[in-house]
């Protein structure tokens, strides 16, 4: 594969994204703990250059389907951070206008479908979207569906694989193989070591990728981006990751040691790695980061700021009026 | 006036829906090489090259890519084969189908239907028999209909591909081959969906039905004329939403209701139409209500098991004349 | 054996009687004599004992309710005997219908009033609305359960009750009877509230009245008045528009009237006696209405029945009512007696001790306001007697006499007669006479 030689836009661009990810989960899991944040959150920290790096070969119009730990999946599509925010804290002004929150928050503008609150749900609405822009609308976007190694045991995994596999469908199936299915570990309900294995399988391409490096997701992804919007159909990218918090935010992680995740966080933390190949200056990075920071602080003042929906307005929604 | 099988109906609805919206399509199992196992498709993929898509056995596939497809902006029609198979993509359904639209604050629009053939035909026995439909009438976000002639076949189906909302639509596979008149092309009312019909105007007994149980609602109606009691008789056609304020007017007038259906009795959808009445208008009940649907059972293989399930008018006229 | 508790008929011309107070509750002990009830009629009320001992089972009219004479308004039996059993009639009071009789007759088991009565939802809500009690309903149709047609058909059969004024008043004021279908014998005061609502009715039914007019009826309150006010109503307006009456005022020099009591009362008081006026002014009515027995005399049907003895009705203030018990064959009486009879009715009034019979028979009635410094008034008449005589207040007053300007103690007579068998000279005679016993007192021995 060619070498590709990144300009300092495109590594700051991606330095953003990983940086507001880390920030805005930051602050969810302090205001989450807090008990500022209703409801259940899932945060994708040490995890930020998967969404970032696929993200970064997708278009605009290209569509995404994400899974409960999604807020980086929407940050790296370019979801705007205020209504995020906004919706995360169940605001009126929120991304889904308060009835969808952490788990469901979407925004179809950018072609973020959703994310879902169900393991292994978006793979079949990854494998459908695609079909319906190959087969109905006539376009050449690409979908991708995000998915955890936990969701890899679920029986809707055969079926899109299947099929978009049978139908050569645009779709791109990037698993973050994170080690842990809540509170389980990958290994003791799985005999294959790689979930790339299984593209065998389907007869698709199957790939490995450090999803600890940006630049390595990103090649990766652009690659199958590439393959999926010239008809070659899917490919199945596993990036090999580690779920640094908990299952969720208040996860007691008695099935692990806090030690061996925080050297794990240490040794592969991806806004580090990014910063060993020297691409940008430290002074630069920080001077990001800062500004992610503020960003992030003024998220956060603008969901609180914001009212709740009226409570009249529950109905709305369930139909098209 | 012209005559058509409901199958046929329905055949018409999609061409017609078909030739004006490109971006509907359909998808399901044995449907673009056989036309359907019903014969409800056939003529279609022929006149719609590569809209009607044969999908592998993968049920949570068809649903759910019909959500993704619907998601994205296409209007899917998906075939369940057997409504009995509507259990494997239930995620799809309700979590997905039914609730995009409200999770998302309004961003997503599923226009999605549906199609499940369903009810007792060649002792299909317990797997290929059932009707399923108040399943769905308990799922906020999809609308739940089931007609019991060709011509609502066609404009129910019609207004179910034209909904911007998820649709599922029970067909019931008896009724396929069922012989009825329908007006000159152009000169169709259209559906809209939530809204019953007046079958027969009657002052003794209203009974509501929909789909196959209709048949039971008519004959019964036709018979007990005789015996001097004016039932008034209404087909629901939706059943999510439905038509509320048609059967409470009616009972109204009526003070007697009889219910009927072909699905299984017990929290079936009579179930929500008999409360509803007894939440909403018990006083002007002079009689119990009466439910017929099946026993509660699975639906049996031998012809002599399964003929004990079913509804036959004769039950409902004997139950009818009981309370008066 | 259970037997029935009845509502009594007291005297003659007792209907019907309303509970005033159960002195017993269902289940309680009771014995033969014991105070079981209290009924308030139109004139009084009266306590009622018990006529057996048992287990006071069932309360059948409540307090505040009406029955007619005879009906059964309770049972007294044995403790866990079924009312059923004791068979006999067991209509609820306030109902007398056609369907109530064939309720009784029929082959459905007796229910009390408290038994859970299946019905349907629409026959309750029909039997509401028409008023019918459920347990009346006798039943044919659906599973022995009272339904829709079952009401109807009791609504229908039942006979509206009126009595005969009402219906004579229904017919000029154009209100339909069968709109009281709840009420047990409409009477005549029903169907005049039908004809002319009470105002703050009016204003709640009509859409157009003010909010301003609908506030200030809202204030106001209303309250369910007695059978006794309800009883005077009826008879007042009865009478009011049964008389085409006159009321003529005489003067009367009160000075031998004074003197004579003066002379008297010691005299009576050693028998325990206290002579008031009213007692001489009764003794001298008595002797002018056997002279004019026309006066005394009845009219009714176009008959006029003069009767032989008069019966003075004196007109008693009770609580927030009136009462006219009468002194019978009061011409037959000495002064004495009248006194002692007077006081007796005026005491047992006031105490509630009353009976009927003091109240029934009157020919003839005096009310005095004299006390409450009336001059002057127009009493009305107690039907169907023809005449009533008002006593007014004695006033010290500058007459002319002789020539001269004396001060006397004067009082008016105001008489108001019915016209239709009292002319003006008939009237005005009697009226004399009275004035002439009054003023020369010794032409009472005569």
């Amino acid at each position: 594969m060619e070498k590709i030689v990144y300009s300092k836009e495109q590594a700051r661009e991606l330095y953003e994204k990983m940086a507001t990810i880390r920030y805005f989960e930051a602050c969810i899991k302090h205001d989450s703990l807090a008990g500022e944040i209703p409801g259940f959150v899932h945060l994708y920290i040490g995890e930020e250059a998967i969404a970032t790096g696929v993200c970064a070969a997708l278009r605009q119009d290209d569509m995404i389907e994400s899974t409960h730990r999604g807020h980086g999946h929407c940050i790296a599509k370019g979801a705007d951070v205020n209504r995020m925010m906004a919706e995360i804290y169940g605001k009126e002004t929120g991304l889904c206008q308060g009835r969808g929150g952490s788990m469901h928050i979407a925004d179809f503008s950018i072609g973020m479908l959703g994310a879902n609150g169900v393991v292994g749900g978006g793979y079949n609405l990854a494998a459908g979207a695609a079909l319906a822009n190959k087969a109905v609308l006539k376009n050449d976007k690409v979908s991708v569906v995000f998915f955890g190694d936990g969701a890899s045991n679920r029986g809707t995994f055969h079926e899109a694989m299947n099929v978009a596999s049978a139908w050569k469908l645009p779709v791109i199936f990037v698993n973050e193989m994170n080690c842990w299915a809540s509170t389980t570990p990958y290994r003791a309900t799985c005999n294959v070591e790689n979930i790339s294995d299984r593209a065998k399988g389907y007869h698709i391409p199957g790939v490995i990728v450090d999803g600890q490096d940006v630049f390595a997701v990103y090649e990766a992804a652009k690659a199958a981006v590439e393959r999926a919007r010239s008809g070659e159909g899917p490919t199945l990218i596993e990036a090999k990751t580690y779920r640094i918090e908990g299952h969720f935010v208040g996860d007691p992680e008695l099935y692990r040691k806090k030690e061996e995740t925080l050297k794990i966080f240490q040794d592969t933390d991806p806004l580090r790695i990014f910063r060993q190949k020297k691409i940008l200056p430290d002074a630069e990075c920080n001077e990001i980061e800062a500004r992610c920071e503020e960003a992030i602080r003024k998220a956060k003042e603008y969901a609180l700021s914001c009212s709740y929906p009226d409570a009249e307005s529950f109905m709305k929604y369930v139909y098209v009026d | 006036m012209r005559t058509l099988t409901f199958a046929q109906a329905t055949c018409e609805a999609m061409a017609e829906t078909m030739e004006k919206d490109p971006k509907i399509f359909v998808m399901g199992e044995d449907l673009a090489r056989q036309g359907g196992i019903f014969g409800q498709f056939k003529g279609l993929p022929e006149r719609f090259p590569g809209r009607i898509i044969d999908t592998p056995i993968s049920e949570t596939f068809i649903i759910g890519g019909g959500v993704g497809a619907a998601l994205a902006g296409a209007r899917p029609v998906v075939d369940m084969h057997f409504a009995d198979f509507i259990g494997v993509p239930m995620d799809e359904i309700f979590n997905q189908m039914a609730k995009a639209r409200y999770m998302f604050g309004g961003q997503a629009r599923v226009p999605l239907v549906l199609r499940a053939p369903d009810g007792m035909t060649f002792q299909g026995a317990a797997q290929h028999s059932q009707c399923v439909e108040a399943w769905f009438c308990h799922i906020p976000g999809i609308q739940v209909v089931a007609p019991s002639n060709p011509y609502d076949a066609k404009m129910v189906l019609k207004a179910a591909i034209e909904s911007d909302d998820p649709v599922l639509y029970f067909e019931n596979k008896i009724l396929y081959k069922e012989k009825g008149e329908l007006p000159e092309l152009g000169s169709e009312e259209p559906y809209q969906i939530g809204k019953a019909k007046l079958i027969r105007s009657g002052t003794d007994v209203t009974i509501v039905s929909y789909s196959i149980g209709m048949k039971n609602a008519v004959g019964a109606a036709a018979i007990l004329e005789k015996d001097g009691i004016d039932a008034e008789v209404i087909d629901l056609i939706s059943l999510s939403p439905w038509d509320k304020q048609a059967v409470l007017d009616s009972v109204k007038k009526t003070h007697r209701l009889c219910i009927v259906h072909e699905a299984v009795k017990q929290g079936g959808f009579g179930a929500e139409i008999a409360a509803t009445v007894a939440e909403e208008a018990i006083e002007y009940l002079d009689a119990p209500i009466l439910r017929y649907g099946a026993p509660f059972c699975p639906i049996p293989f031998a012809p002599t098991l399964e003929k004990k399930v079913r509804v036959y008018t004769e039950d409902l006229i004997r139950g009818i004349k009981s309370i008066f | 054996m259970a037997v029935k508790v009845l509502m009594p008929k007291m005297g003659l011309t007792m209907t019907e009687g309303t509970i005033g107070e159960w002195k017993k509750k269902e289940g309680d002990q009771v014995k033969k004599g014991d105070l079981l009830f209290t009924v308030e009629t139109d004139k009084l009320v009266n306590e009622i004992a018990a006529d057996a001992d048992g287990i006071l089972l069932k309360i059948l009219c409540q307090e505040g309710e009406t029955a007619p004479c005879k009906e059964t308004v309770a049972w007294i039996g044995q403790a866990g005997e079924r009312i059923e059993e004791a068979g006999g009639e067991m209509r609820a009071p306030e109902e007398r219908t056609e369907a109530g009789s064939r309720s009784a007759a029929g082959s459905r088991p007796q229910r009390g009033k408290s038994e859970y009565i299946p019905a349907t939802p629409l026959a309750k809500k029909l039997s509401k609305e028409k008023g019918i009690d459920l347990t009346l309903i006798p039943v044919e149709g659906l599973r022995g359960v009272v339904c829709a047609k079952d009401v109807k058909e009791a609504a229908d059969s039942r006979q509206i009750k009126l009595s005969p004024m009402a219906a004579k008043l229904a017919k000029e004021l154009g209100v339909d009877p069968a709109s009281f279908a709840s009420i047990n014998r409409i009477m005549k005061a029903d169907i005049l509230e039908a004809a002319g609502q009470p105002i703050s009715e009016r204003c709640m039914s009509e859409k157009k009245a003010s909010p301003a007019e609908c506030v200030s009826a809202q204030e106001d309150t209303a309250v369910k008045v007695t059978a006794l006010r309800r009883s005077i109503a009826r008879n007042m307006l009865a009478s009011w528009s049964t008389s085409p009456r006159v009321t003529y005022t005489h003067p009367v020099d009160a000075t031998e009237l004074k003197a004579m009591r003066a002379c008297l009362k010691e005299d009576m008081a050693k028998q325990g006696l206290k002579l008031t006026y009213n007692h001489i002014i009764m003794l001298a009515t008595a002797k002018a209405l056997t002279e004019y027995p026309d006066i005394n005399a009845s009219f009714q049907n176009d008959m006029l029945t003069r009767h032989r003895h008069v019966n003075l009705g004196l007109a008693v203030a009770k609580g927030d009512g009136l009462l006219v018990p009468n002194v019978k064959a009061c011409e037959q009486k000495t002064l004495r007696e009248i006194a002692a009879e007077t006081e007796r009715l005026i005491e047992e009034t006031r105490s509630g001790r009353l009976q009927g019979e003091d109240m029934r028979g009157g020919t003839f009635t005096i009310s005095s306001l004299g006390p409450y410094g009336i001059t002057s008034f127009s009493p009305i008449i107690n039907q169907p007697e023809l005449a009533i005589l008002g006593v007014c207040n004695m006033v010290d007053t500058p007459i002319v006499r002789n020539g001269e300007i004396v001060v006397r103690c004067m009082m008016n007579l105001s008489l108001t007669a019915d016209h239709r068998v009292v002319d003006g000279v008939m009237a005005a005679q009697f009226l004399a006479r009275v004035v002439d016993l009054l003023e020369n007192p010794y032409k009472l021995l005569a």
